[in-house]
């Protein structure tokens, strides 16, 4: 571990550690544009300059490893002229348009020029125009905010694994471009703007939707696929505004998938469900939540006494969350006392022929089907699954269903076993072919506006927490299940999902080191499987 | 007269072809490295004889042959450096037009000293006649067994390939060129690490120019102590000087290392047409700094050039008479390494180009009184900040006119137009 000193302060490190992460372990930020920890240091754009004691030349700290004894300056009178001077050469040719630049606040050379105090440009001659170029629907490119630090170049290369960017021709008049002006298409391509230092790459789907110091952030999972990528939801006025990955190691580093970054606007949808409706004269139509639940207690409770408990299914969802799950299989378990619950059906998608790095999409499109499963959405022992359930319903054995968060009425067979049933309740986000045919449709609150735990594909239990009030009266599904439940006859008292989370952790082996804690910080592995 | 080394053969008619260079004693020296010499002695030799790059840094050779590992599995690479694009440089293109086998035979000497089995020469684009010249040489040399497998049959193997460039100066720098020769775009790397250990296909690589592996034959045949004694101490040898601008006599002039600037200027080249006045030389191409009149009293090696503040680069002197502009002079240089600049770092892309719009100002009569310092700070801004020296190679002489020159800037600037036409 080699010895050194960093503006007068000692630390030692291992060996090959750049200068620049040395500084960083002493809390010290050298300014840097190029150099991003998740790419190899390319050492273009030289801010990071700091000077070596008994070396003539400054050294690029990015790019500089650190050896035993170096006694480095990072503030001192040479550095600061040369990062000055750099800072002057970028902004030569960048428009002052911080005004009505998207990236004004999260912008790096705007921290550093407002951080050296240059007030005054002595560039008097008229600003370079490369040519435009385009970048295709996802991504606005602003060719003169470009500083040419080639983290985009770079990201697609490492990182995405699609050689789509590049810098054309040289000098002056060096551009980035895509090759044959063909539109950026790897899945990935949504980290660009949060890499890009500048706001030469800003987001078509957010930009001008609002400053981004007017945000609120809150730390959530992505729902998109089973993956869990850790996410920031920023909002304002109760509106998503836009998806930002949030550093998770384990998990995503600090990268996320644009389906992930841009398939929020679900949650904002017009078309969500915003109170409970109930089926009069073959027409649903809005209703209170007191009269839905009582409606929705009382079909399902004349169900079970005409027909058994088992006449009665339960079709749970890998979009919900565990605190969800747990609290519906439970209400079908010990109130209803029916075995027949099982996951609705989840979109697998798999782009074989896809040529880039595809390292964070998972094929199962819902966030939680592990989760669902462990907390007991399946059938009990002689039980129905879901088709089994359909076939008896399409037969006459089955009479009601209770549906959370899934469409099955989009599946062969499905829509016309869901006619046939005396009795169907459904909680959804939407009015769904489902939902249609329900007797009692009930709002409930999206993953935003609610917290509660999902399991990823690999077991790692993560936790989400409640960014906006819910759309509408909707209601969280466990609250929503709560209610029914003790309208039947049951005693469901959580006071919030927290609770429901401990009672997991309590009854499911596999999740007995789960708590708040932990799945706020990194999530945890779970032990079985 | 002084002995010729490198261009000892380039009067004789038919120098070009194999069997002129063999009736002149080719490739005896290479007899005598491969029966004579085992590489790690080679490489001593090439030490002791004190021989300094040629292409520009003047950097010892055999020191950087030293620097290959000593164990490695991957093939080691010699590289010649045939890109001559120094403004003001024209001598590699004499050994290469007129001796082919001359370099060759330093390469394959140069070859087996450091192991290497492939060798490259990477020629300049605009050398057509030259790239056709070496072609045919290669072929010739392939064909009596000095190239290729068992090599008077010592059992030495080496291919040697010659890729033309394309025309970009940047690409004469050791790292830009390897990429380009690579096959892909010439920007120079980040150093470290340097070739020797990560070089052309991440493997250890030797670049050396074309003069430097021209020197290695004779210093095989007559020895290493010979050699020393051409030259001053630290500077020996000989020394293409390639002389342009206002002399009677532009030409290449091989003379020992520390020969007076005066002389070869008033002697060798004959002095200034018309009996004019020097006003300013570049010593060493156009990346170093002027020397004024009052400065010609120095030896041409590169510890004078460098006590003066400049530098011998390639040994390209630049002449320029009482009539030059000085202001034009920087403008079109600037305007050259703005050109050439390959825009990967910021102080060589954003910087070069500003002054060549500030020179370009003040030569419309558009200067302000604040333009001097301003180039001198913005070339502050560029030296030694870059990724590779060409950043510095356009600020060292920038600065060094703007600084030796400035009343020429003011009165430019005063006048609003250039005072001397
Ligand atoms: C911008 C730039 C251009 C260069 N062009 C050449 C060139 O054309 N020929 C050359 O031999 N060296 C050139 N060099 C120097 C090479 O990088 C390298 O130092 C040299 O080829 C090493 O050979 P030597 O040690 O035998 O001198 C250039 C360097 C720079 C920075
Ligand atoms: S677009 Fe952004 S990330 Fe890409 S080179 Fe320009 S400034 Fe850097
Ligand atoms: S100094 Fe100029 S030529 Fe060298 S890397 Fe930087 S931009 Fe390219
Ligand atoms: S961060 Fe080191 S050169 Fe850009």
């Amino acid at each position: 571990m080699p010895k050194l000193v960093i503006d007068g302060r000692e630390i030692s490190v291992p060996e090959g550690t750049t200068i620049l992460r040395a500084a960083e372990r002493l809390g010290i930020e050298i300014p840097h544009l190029c150099y991003h920890p998740k790419l190899p240091p390319v050492g273009l754009c030289r801010l990071c300059l700091v000077e070596v004691e008994k070396n003539p030349k400054l050294q690029a700290s990015c790019s500089t490893p650190v050896a035993e004894g170096m006694v480095i300056h990072t503030e001192s009178e040479r550095v600061l002229k040369a990062r000055r001077g750099v800072l002057e050469f970028l902004m030569l040719n960048h428009p002052p348009d911080c005004t009505i630049c998207d990236k004004a606040g999260e912008c790096k050379p705007q921290e550093y020029v407002f951080q050296c105090g240059i007030a005054e440009s002595r560039f008097i001659e008229t600003k370079r125009v490369n040519p435009p170029q385009d970048f295709g629907d996802k991504l606005v490119f602003r060719v003169d905010r470009c500083i040419l630090c080639q983290r985009c170049v770079q990201f697609c290369r490492e990182i995405a694994g699609m050689e789509e960017l590049g810098v054309f021709n040289r000098g002056g008049r060096s551009v980035i471009g895509t090759f044959r002006g063909k539109p950026v298409e790897n899945k990935y391509s949504g980290n660009m703007i949060d890499i890009c230092p500048t706001g030469a790459i800003t987001s078509r789907d957010f930009r001008f939707k609002s400053r981004v110091w007017n945000l609120t952030m809150v730390p959530s999972i992505c729902p998109r696929c089973s993956n869990g990528c850790n996410i920031f939801i920023e909002f304002k006025d109760n509106k998503i505004l836009r998806i930002r990955p949030r550093d998770n190691e384990q998990v995503n580093q600090c990268w996320i998938c644009d389906e992930g970054r841009f398939g929020h606007h679900f949650v904002n949808s017009l078309d969500r469900l915003t109170t409970p409706l109930i089926k009069n004269g073959g027409k649903l139509s809005p209703t209170s939540w007191e009269e839905a639940l009582g409606r929705a207690a009382e079909g399902l409770g004349r169900v079970i006494a005409n027909y058994g408990a088992e006449s009665l299914g339960g079709i749970g969802s890998a979009w919900c969350t565990n605190e969800d799950d747990y609290v519906f299989q439970k209400f079908l378990r010990e109130v209803v006392r029916t075995g027949n619950i099982d996951l609705g059906k989840i979109r697998e998608e798999k782009d074989e022929s896809y040529p880039g790095n595809d390292f964070l999409i998972q094929p199962e499109k819902a966030p939680n089907r592990r989760g669902a499963e462990e907390m007991g959405i399946s059938p009990g022992e002689d039980c129905r699954d879901r088709e089994g359930m359909f076939k008896e319903a399409a037969g006459g054995k089955i009479k009601a269903f209770l549906i959370i968060g899934s469409n099955p009425a989009k599946e062969t067979g499905a829509r016309e076993a869901l006619a046939k049933v005396e009795f169907l309740v459904v909680q959804d986000l939407f009015l769904t072919d489902t939902a249609k045919q329900a007797d009692v449709v009930l709002p409930a609150a999206s993953y935003a506006e609610k917290e509660g735990s999902f399991t990823n594909f690999r077991g790692r239990v993560q936790w989400l927490n409640r960014a906006l009030r819910p759309r509408g009266e909707a209601r969280p599904d466990w609250k929503i299940i709560c209610e029914l439940a003790n309208r039947m006859g049951g005693d469901f008292s959580y006071p919030g999902a927290q609770e429901i989370l401990k009672e997991i952790a309590e009854k499911i082996p596999a999740y007995r080191e789960v708590s708040l804690e932990k799945l706020r910080a990194d999530g945890i592995l779970i032990s079985t499987k | 007269m002084t002995e010729k080394i490198v261009l000892k053969n380039i009067d004789i008619p038919g120098s070009e072809t194999i069997e002129v260079y063999l009736s002149h004693g080719g490739y005896q020296a290479l007899e005598k490295a491969l029966s004579g010499f085992q590489p790690a002695e080679l490489i001593e030799e090439v030490k002791k004889s004190g021989l300094r790059g040629r292409g520009g840094a003047g950097f010892p050779a055999g020191v950087k042959w030293g620097f290959l590992p000593k164990q490695t599995d991957k093939p080691i690479y010699l590289v010649c450096n045939a890109d001559e694009g120094e403004p003001g440089t024209f001598k590699d293109r004499y050994i290469i037009e007129k001796d082919p086998h001359l370099l060759i035979e330093g390469i394959i000497i140069s070859s087996y000293a450091i192991g290497a089995h492939q060798a490259y020469i990477y020629i300049r684009g605009e050398f057509v006649k030259g790239a056709g010249v070496l072609e045919k040489a290669i072929a010739e040399a392939y064909k009596k067994g000095y190239l290729g497998k068992n090599i008077l049959n010592r059992g030495f193997d080496l291919d040697l390939c010659l890729h033309r460039g394309a025309g970009s100066y940047v690409c004469g720098e050791e790292t830009a060129l390897l990429e380009s020769l690579e096959g892909n775009r010439g920007n120079p790397r980040l150093k470290p690490p340097f070739p020797a250990s990560v070089g052309l296909f991440q493997s250890p690589t030797v670049i050396n120019n074309v003069e430097t592996l021209a020197n290695i034959p004779a210093i095989v045949m007559k020895g290493a102590e010979w050699f020393a004694g051409i030259g001053k101490k630290g500077n020996t040898g000989t020394k293409i000087f390639a002389v342009s601008g206002h002399v009677n006599r532009p030409g290449v002039y091989e003379l020992p290392l520390g020969t007076p600037l005066r002389e070869l200027i008033y002697q060798e080249a004959g002095g200034i047409p018309e009996d004019k006045k020097l006003k300013a030389v570049m010593p060493g191409g156009s990346s170093t700094p002027v020397i004024t009149v009052d400065e010609i009293d120095v030896d041409m090696d590169f510890d004078s050039l460098a006590a003066l503040g400049t530098m011998l680069g390639s040994g390209a002197v630049i002449v320029m008479d009482e009539s030059t502009c000085m202001v034009r002079t920087t403008r079109r240089l600037a305007g050259f390494y703005a050109h050439e600049s390959c825009g990967q770092c910021t102080p060589c892309r954003e910087g070069v180009p500003w002054m060549v719009t500030i020179l370009e100002r003040i030569e419309k009569g558009e200067g302000r009184e604040e333009d001097p310092d301003l180039i001198l700070d913005i070339c502050d801004n560029i030296k030694g900040i870059t990724l590779c020296p060409l950043g510095d190679a356009a600020a060292m002489p920038i600065e060094s006119i703007v600084r030796k020159f400035r009343e020429e800037f003011e009165d430019h600037i005063r006048e609003g137009r250039c005072p001397s036409s």
